[in-house]
């Protein structure tokens, strides 16, 4: 991975704008958590070549080929509305994948994104009092998911070609930045961009609570970002969930 | 004794008064009436509301009506509550949970002591994992959510005797 050239790509302000590269670490999250405050910068990008306990939502791991894929983290300190964060992440991914590859890519509520119906991106964000940490996994060129081949695919597998991971890194925050920027001031505007990049409405869709599995019928998204589902005769609305379309 | 009679009276006038309490916007009648003081208190609806599970999924609007209520009901609690006691409320509308992820132990327990920023729970809303850190020293009397169950903007968290 060539940093430098990462940097020279990039049109952002403040994101990726210093860069701490490691070849291998437990998790860029958890890195990043552990980092003192005062080596923290906003816009801090940490990039891994390799995860030896990737994380995702409550506990699920994230396996990587090392060197295949893009795994990295944003570390922001200045921050004053993140909740609407995760679908500046999923628009930004699903955008600069689609723009590179002309495959058309899909976000999936919150923020995964899709090819092919199966999982190319996920994004974990963490935040505490003083760091929001924005943790996004893209499968790029990684030739084999094992047992997970069914839900996981990457842009080699779609494509047979190799891809340049610098130029879909540098894209992603290029679109990023201003896209948190819109989701912490203007909410409809990033609900509504990110309504473009999903067929999700309509659909029957298998959601998974930590208190309970069911089926529902994916209706919309509001403007505080939950997931409006039609379970029954009954509206609801869920702030969190795994939720995945169910193919009969 | 002429109480006998009065007491007949009074009933009707409380059945006129439960007629009035309850096509009406107003809670509570007092009356008082040679030297017999008549109140009527209309049984709070709040309450009810407030003990149906807190189903999270409720249409935007009448979501937000359904905060009010419970931010209502939340100041009442406090007030009768002693005042060494201390309530920490949910930030956001989101999932609980009292551990980092589901392997790991519960970032505190009932009796736990804890100071101004340790870490008391996890609030999940769209894969943003809020951590919840305290803004009292003190010590943890009640943990008021179940793990996993979704919360509320404001819903009180834990109690904490400070």
């Amino acid at each position: 991975m060539d940093t430098a050239r990462i940097n020279k790509l990039l049109l952002t302000k403040e994101i990726g704008r210093n860069i701490i590269f490691l070849e291998e670490t437990n998790s860029t999250n958890v890195f990043a958590k552990e980092l003192p405050l005062d080596k923290t910068i906003n816009g801090l990008l940490i990039i891994a070549e390799h995860q030896t306990s990737g994380i995702g939502r409550r506990g699920r791991i994230w396996t990587d080929e090392a060197g295949a894929n893009i795994l990295f983290s944003i570390v922001m300190t200045n921050f004053t509305n993140p909740n609407l964060i995760p679908f500046a992440s999923g628009i930004a991914v699903a955008k600069s994948i689609s723009e590179i590859s002309v495959l058309k890519t899909e976000c999936k509520w919150p923020n995964d994104v899709l090819l092919n119906n199966k999982k190319i991106s996920g994004t974990l964000i963490e935040k505490d009092k003083s760091k929001l940490i924005i943790g996004v996994g893209i499968n790029i060129n990684q030739t084999n998911f094992g047992d997970l081949n069914k839900l996981a695919t990457s842009l080699f597998i779609e494509t047979n070609k190799i891809w340049d991971r610098e130029l879909i890194i540098a894209t992603i925050l290029n679109y990023i930045e201003p896209l948190i920027f819109i989701a912490q001031n203007n909410p409809n505007q990033i609900i509504d961009l990110w309504k473009k990049y999903t067929n999700f409405f309509g659909k029957i869709v298998e959601i998974n609570t930590e208190t309970g599995n069911f089926t529902a019928e994916a209706i919309d998204v509001n403007e505080l970002g939950l997931l409006i589902i039609k379970k029954g005769n009954t509206i609801e609305t869920l702030s969190s969930a795994d939720v995945s379309i169910k193919i009969n | 004794m002429g109480s006998s009679e009065k007491y007949k009276l009074d009933l009707s006038l409380v059945k006129k008064l439960i007629k009035i309490i309850e096509s009406s916007e107003v809670n509570e009648i007092e009356l008082e009436e040679e030297g017999v003081k008549i109140k009527v208190v209309k049984s709070s609806k709040t309450q009810e509301i407030i003990q149906a599970p807190i189903q999270h999924s409720v249409q935007v609007p009448i979501h937000q009506t359904i905060d009010k209520v419970k931010n209502v009901s939340y100041e009442v609690a406090a007030t009768e509550s002693n005042k060494n006691l201390h309530e920490i409320k949910s930030p956001i509308v989101g999932t609980f949970y009292r551990s980092p992820s589901p392997d790991s132990p519960s970032f505190i327990e009932v009796g736990s002591l804890i100071d101004s920023g340790t870490p008391l729970c996890i609030i999940e809303a769209m894969k943003l994992m809020n951590e919840i850190q305290s803004e009292v020293k003190g010590k943890i009397l009640k943990i008021l959510v179940e793990n996993g169950k979704p919360v509320e903007y404001n819903q009180p968290l834990f109690l904490v005797e400070v």
